[in-house]
This record gives structure tokens, C-alpha cells and sequence, in this order.
């Protein structure tokens, strides 16, 4: 099996005289090699590359009772499940971690033995995140080149103690694998999770009920088993005198992966994207700062591409242009593409959201209240259902276009805390 | 100093065309090295910061000015009253069209123009491979005694695999291109010409004669528009307002069903001019009044400057596509000799 990538730009490229910004999406999709198409190799990623899937479980105190009961199901599901092509390890953690399970392949006699060794985890002692995921990343540096993705499951905060090793090992751990969070209970604080989730290109939520973990963990394991290349780079040319303001992942949510540039030239940076399955498709928002042109100029503000490597040797999978055409035609240059509109206003979302709950917990109700109910309104423009529904269990909302709304007295830890998390799930755009 | 092939007379070795006999002197080598250099651009530094580093795409690598590349505008001129254009307009940011001409030592005369669609990958490549691969094995065949008929479809064939093989370098749709291609010959007499031409897609042939009247449009477009038309589902107007009206149906390309081009064969009453184009322009001046308006010059008018004169007509409209435009023009012996 084969990936193929296909790359295409969404933009208004005209400009009136004198501006600076372009803006741009980019969409990239994988198909399945289709049947009967004979396509060359250099076009598409060679699969058959080993996958590894780290299973980091917090064994702290506070575990102790139904989550690390639950805990210990559902990873022995997960093991079930893995295919036998996969190779894993299981981490314990709690202010040190533990190698329940060494780096093996998935072979049904090293299910056993993991599964033995699960039997045997109870839950006692802090909370150190950092040795666990120091522990993880030697693991998966036995397998270099491999795709390697990891699940981590936590109840609680972390040491206060930890933080700047969690720093320390999270600037380490940075591209080396990609890491879902998962935060059980509402004991745990979910800007923490999601610092670890975006330094490691992976998703954070919530288990709001230790039961539903089996069957996300089964989502996950899904996830990182259909993955089928790695390393695979966004890679973004921009012409002298041009500076990246952003690009973020906008769909399918939204990861600010400005910083995460690594610079190559001057001119070309390489932004990481993790590993792709088949059947994926991610939307790309670039804001491009250039130097203003004249009437009439037409320059390139960006070629996006992807690229590929392996073994040293580096493969361009899909290509695109980001173009700048300065008019003194107003109505050509004051149209907004309907992508980045729609995308601009997801980011808005999720950002007032972010705001308005901030609010909120600061007893500024006002605030909160304007905040929420502009999220509402967004909500409604973008057909953005999944998140409405979870504006409806923070506020009662009377009319979702206008945005009248009024913050319920009593919410839900967990209802508080999903919105946070899932906040930056987005919507497409219909075409 | 060299020697004209067909007449043996002495041409120089800069002229484009015969004095004596007026064959082209073109050479099929000429013609490669043309479509050579069409992925190039036309100057070798970057017009806005002297750069010599420029992308094949014409983008200077080093301030992103976009800089001419022979694509975007190139023409051919075969004879005075022979001649081809190509210009990307004014919307599109590549020239997606292509066009090949040639003409045989005996006179007989070649056009093909095509139209990559845009929505398919490397379009330009499709076109520019099947109008260079239809030319050649039109050329091969006659000089191997087939009739027009025979070579045009053997032409359009090979065009077909030429382009159904981009498919295996391209991602994504596979590339396609519309087709349309004609052979001229005249009579011994010189008093009527025959014009065969075969078509797949909307790219389209006219002749326009001395008048309104005796000009008119050669081909029909498959498009969706014209299907539910001729199959009476709708009225012209009805279909032409549709989104869809101008959805081609069929078309070359690693997707296209196996059915044959349209094929027609035509006894054209002389003196005028046959125009092959793409929709970039037509587009424009879509009933025969308006074409004819819009390419209707004095007799004598050289080619080049008709063919050019449509494109800024096209571009003045909006330019909202690639143009191109090939114009053969065919006098009697009568008008000749005053």
C-alpha cells in the first residue's frame, strides 16, 4: 500500500496598493493508491515502515479505586487489539516511572506477558510526568525510523516539583513521537495536558467517566495504526524580505505550529505535521507577511510543500502556490476567500471561547457572557454542531444566530472542562 | 546560403518562408526547439532584482517576482497567411493552452489547438504533449499516403496515449486536454481547398468567408450544454445558463472513455479564413455575427496580426482564460493574380 498526497491552495490572491498580508489554505489529502492507476514511486511514501505504540498509564495515589481498575481494562484491550505487525511498550508512572513492558513486538506469547504484568499494577505514590516521558523516549529511540505514537493516561496534576524537568523533557521528546493525552476524571488541569499534547503534535480530552476509556483507547490505537508515513514536512518557501506571521492547523482543529519552524534557509523553514494515515486530510492556514508591490506586480508570497524522508534521501510529495497580485481593482481585491474566512472565524471561536471560560472562572460574568455568546453566534454561522453542543451544556442560549444566551448557574466540571478541551475541533467548510 | 527543399531556389537562411514558392522553411527541428524553450523564462534574470536564480514557473527564487516565461505568450509564424497564438490572459496564472502548425513541402497545411483543463493536474503538459504528438504523426501519415481522415484519427490516438501516460508523473485527476485538429489541402487548380478536422472537447474550427454569410462555426462542442440540446432535454438558452453548460464531455486524458473524435470533412469555398481556437476566445464572441466582428479583417491582412488583434480583443473582454488562436488563409489563383 501506497500514500498519495494531494496539495491545494485556497486564496484571494488580489491585493489593493500598499498591502502587505497574504493569506492562504491549504489543503492536503491522502488517497489510498486507487485501483488500476499505475503511479510512480517518487510520487508517492512506501509504506511498510514499523509502527511503535507507547501506552504511558499514571499509576499515582489519587488512581487508585475505578480509574486504575478501568485503566488496567482498557489497556489490556488495547494490547488485544494491536496487530502483529505493530511493536509496543507499557510505562507505569507515578513520581517515577516503571518499564511494565519492555519494547517488543506484538507477538501473541508478548501480549501474554504484558497482560500478566498489568495484572500487577496498583496505584500509590505523586505525580511525575516528566520521568514517564523520559522513560517513553528511550523506548522509542531503540527504534529509530519507526512510526511512533503514544497514549498517555492521567487523573491529577502534576508536581509543582516537575515542571521544569517536564519542560526539559518535553523540548527532548519534541518530533522524536507524537502523544494523545487523556485526562480521566476532573482532577487534572487541562492548559497542563494540552501543553504536553501540542509539543508532541497530538490530541487532549477528557474521559469525563472512567468506563468510556476502552473505547477511546480503542479510537486511539485505531488512529495511530493507520498511519502509514512519518516525518513528513510542511515545507514553506517565502521570498526575501517576506516573515511567516503564522500557520496554523485549522482542521480537522486547530494547532498553532508557528514556532514549531525549523529553518533550513533563510528563505525555507520546515514546519512538522507528524505522521499521515490514508484517507487524511488536514487544512493549513498561512499568513505571510510581504513587501508591498505596486499595481500591476505579481510575486510569489509562498511555495508550500510537503516532503518526504527517508534514509537521508528527501522526496517532494505534493506542491503548491501561494501568489500576491497587487490590483487597484477594489472589487477584486476586497473579497475574501471563503476558506480562510471560514477558517478565521473558527480560530476566532475558539479563541473567544477560550476567553469567555477564562472569564467565567474568574468570576467576571460579563465578560464571560459576551465572550460565550459571541461563540455561540460563531458556532451558528459555521454549522459548527459538535462544538454548539458543547456551548448548550456552559449556557442557555434563547436565539443561537443573534447570540442571546445567559451562563447557567450550575455546570459541570466535566462539561467545563470538554469545552475547553475540544474548543479547537473545527468544522469544514462546505464546498 | 541555402536552398529551398520544395523549389530548389535560394533562400536565406534567417527567412521564415520560401520567396519564390512560399513553403515555410520551418523545420520540424525549429518547431522542437520552439516548444523547447516554452518552459523557460525569456530572460534569464529576474526583471524586478537581477536574480539569475528563476524558477522554470518564471518566480524568481529570490524575491518571488513573477517573471515572463515563453509560455505565457508564443507564437508561430508559418507564412504570411499562416500563423498561431497562445497568451494566457489575463485570470489564469499559467497558459494552460498550447497550439502546433506545420505545413508540407506540397502545401498542405496542419493546425492543432489544445486545452488543458484546468482542474485536472498539469494541464499545460497535456496540452503541449498532444498537440506536439497529433502534429507529428499527422505529418508522418501523410507523407506515408493516408488519407485525412485516417491521419487525424491515428493522430488523435497517439495524442491520447501521450497524454494517458502524464497520468503514471502526475498526483491527483490525471491530466487532460481538449483537441482539435485540421488538414488543409488545395486543389491542383488552386480554386477550392478541402478542410478535414477531428475534435474532441470545445475547443473549436471556423471559416470565416468574404461575408456574414458564408461564414460559419465547423464544429460542435461536446459539451453538457450541447448534449441536452441536440438530445432536445432543453432549450439553447435554458442550457446555456446552467452552471454546467460548459462541462466538456469528452476529452483526452488517462480517464477519458474510449469513443472516438468528430470527424468532418469540408469543401471550402474560397477565398476566407480558417480559424482554429480555444474557448478563451470564443468565449467571448460566442454566436457567428460576433466571431466573424471579432476576427473579421481586409483581405491581405497578414495573419500574425489578425491572430495577435484576437487576442487583444479577448483580453480587452476580460481575459477570464487562456487564448489561442491559428488562422490559415486560403485565396483563389483569381485574387492572386490582381
Amino acid at each position: 500500500m501506497t500514500t498519495q498526497f494531494n496539495a491545494q491552495v485556497y486564496q484571494n490572491a488580489y491585493l489593493p496598493e500598499g498591502s502587505q498580508e497574504v493569506n492562504a489554505i491549504m489543503t492536503i489529502t491522502t488517497d489510498l493508491e486507487s485501483g488500476g492507476q499505475t503511479v510512480a514511486p517518487s510520487a508517492l511514501v512506501a509504506s511498510g515502515t514499523p509502527r511503535v505504540f507507547g501506552i504511558i498509564c499514571d499509576t499515582s495515589g489519587s488512581m487508585e479505586g475505578v480509574k486504575i481498575q478501568s485503566a488496567k481494562q482498557a489497556i489490556a484491550k488495547v494490547i488485544e487489539l494491536l496487530p502483529p505487525d505493530a511493536h509496543f511498550f507499557i510505562v507505569t508512572g507515578s513520581s517515577q516511572a516503571t518499564l511494565l513492558s519492555g519494547l517488543t513486538l506484538a507477538t501473541d506469547s508478548a501480549k501474554n506477558t504484558a497482560l500478566a504484568a498489568l495484572r500487577t499494577v496498583t496505584a500509590n505514590r505523586s505525580t511525575a510526568i516528566s520521568t514517564w516521558l523520559n522513560l517513553a523516549l528511550q523506548q522509542f529511540k531503540l527504534m529509530p525510523g519507526a512510526i511512533a505514537q503514544a497514549l498517555l493516561l492521567t487523573d491529577g496534576q502534576n508536581d509543582s516539583s516537575d515542571l521544569n524537568a517536564l519542560d526539559k523533557v518535553l523540548n527532548a521528546c519534541e518530533n522524536q513521537f507524537q502523544c494523545d493525552c487523556r485526562g480521566v476524571g476532573t482532577e487534572w488541569r487541562v492548559a497542563q495536558l494540552q501543553t504536553i499534547a501540542r509539543k508532541l503534535l497530538g490530541t487532549a480530552d477528557i474521559i469525563a467517566d472512567a468506563g468510556a476509556m476502552e473505547s477511546d483507547f480503542r479510537d486511539i490505537l485505531g488512529q495511530a495504526m493507520s498511519k502509514q508515513v512519518s516525518d513528513i514536512a510542511l515545507r514553506l518557501w517565502t521570498p526575501q524580505g517576506a516573515k511567516v506571521l503564522f500557520c496554523k492547523q485549522v482542521s480537522p482543529e486547530i494547532v498553532d505550529i508557528t514556532n514549531k519552524a525549523k529553518a533550513i534557509t533563510g528563505q525555507i523553514a520546515d514546519y512538522p505535521t507528524g505522521a499521515w494515515g490514508n484517507q487524511e486530510s488536514r487544512d493549513y492556514h498561512f499568513c505571510i507577511q510581504v513587501n508591498a508591490g505596486n499595481v500591476g506586480d505579481e510575486m510569489l508570497a509562498g511555495r508550500a510543500s510537503l516532503v518526504y524522508s527517508q534514509n537521508g534521501v528527501e522526496t517532494k510529495v505534493a506542491e503548491t502556490r501561494i501568489l500576491a497580485i497587487w490590483t487597484d481593482d477594489e472589487v477584486r481585491s476586497a473579497k475574501i476567500d471563503r476558506t480562510v474566512a471560514h477558517y478565521t472565524g473558527q480560530a476566532e471561536l475558539a479563541q473567544v471561547i477560550h476567553e469567555g471560560m477564562e472569564a467565567r472562572a474568574q468570576g467576571n460574568f460579563e465578560v464571560a457572557t459576551a465572550k460565550l455568546s459571541k461563540a455561540v453566534r460563531l458556532s451558528d454561522e459555521s454549522g459548527n454542531e459538535a462544538t454548539m453542543k458543547l456551548l448548550r451544556k456552559v449556557v442557555d442560549i434563547e436565539d443561537a444566530a443573534t447570540g442571546t444566551i445567559r451562563i447557567r448557574r450550575e455546570v459541570r466540571k466535566e462539561d467545563e472542562m470538554a469545552l475547553e478541551t475540544r474548543s479547537t475541533k473545527t468544522t469544514r467548510i462546505k464546498r | 546560403m541555402k536552398n529551398c527543399s520544395a523549389c530548389q531556389e535560394p533562400v536565406d537562411v534567417d527567412d521564415r518562408f520560401c520567396e519564390s514558392c512560399g513553403v515555410s522553411l520551418i523545420t520540424d527541428l525549429d518547431a522542437a526547439a520552439t516548444f523547447q524553450s516554452l518552459s523557460e523564462p525569456i530572460f534569464p534574470n529576474c526583471q524586478k532584482c537581477d536574480s539569475l536564480d528563476l524558477e522554470p514557473d518564471g518566480f524568481c527564487n529570490q524575491c518571488g517576482s513573477r517573471n515572463p516565461i515563453h509560455r505565457d505568450r508564443f507564437e508561430q509564424i508559418l507564412q504570411p497567411g499562416f500563423a498561431a497564438i497562445s497568451d494566457r490572459g489575463i485570470r489564469h496564472s499559467q497558459n494552460e493552452d498550447c497550439f502546433a502548425v506545420a505545413q508540407l513541402a506540397d502545401g498542405r497545411s496542419i493546425i492543432v489547438v489544445c486545452d488543458g483543463v484546468s482542474s485536472s493536474m498539469n494541464p499545460g503538459m497535456a496540452s503541449q504533449s498532444a498537440s506536439q504528438s497529433a502534429c507529428e504523426s499527422i505529418q508522418k501519415s501523410l507523407n506515408d499516403s493516408l488519407d485525412p481522415e485516417a491521419a487525424l484519427v491515428q493522430a488523435i490516438h497517439h495524442a491520447q496515449t501521450a497524454v494517458a501516460e502524464l497520468a503514471s508523473i502526475s498526483k491527483g485527476e490525471p491530466p487532460s486536454t481538449t483537441i482539435v485538429a485540421a488538414i488543409v489541402s488545395s486543389s491542383n487548380s488552386g480554386i477550392s481547398a478541402q478542410a478535414t478536422i477531428a475534435w474532441l472537447g470545445d475547443s473549436r474550427a471556423y471559416w470565416l468567408g468574404s461575408t456574414p454569410e458564408n461564414s460559419r462555426q465547423l464544429t460542435q462542442d461536446h459539451s453538457w450544454c450541447e448534449d441536452v440540446v441536440a438530445a432536445g432535454q432543453m432549450s439553447r438558452e435554458d442550457a446555456e445558463r446552467s452552471p454546467q453548460a460548459h462541462a466538456i464531455t469528452r476529452w483526452l486524458g488517462f480517464d477519458a472513455e474510449d469513443v472516438g473524435p468528430s470527424v468532418v470533412t469540408i469543401d471550402l469555398a474560397l477565398p476566407g479564413r480558417l480559424v482554429l481556437c480555444s474557448d478563451g476566445l470564443w468565449n467571448y464572441a460566442s454566436s457567428m455575427p460576433e466571431f466573424y466582428q471579432a476576427l473579421h479583417h481586409p483581405p491581405g491582412t497578414e495573419a500574425a496580426a489578425i491572430v495577435r488583434q484576437g487576442v487583444e480583443f479577448a483580453l480587452r473582454c476580460g481575459g477570464q482564460d487562456n487564448i489561442t488562436i491559428a488562422l490559415l488563409e486560403l485565396k483563389t489563383e483569381v485574387s492572386e493574380i490582381n
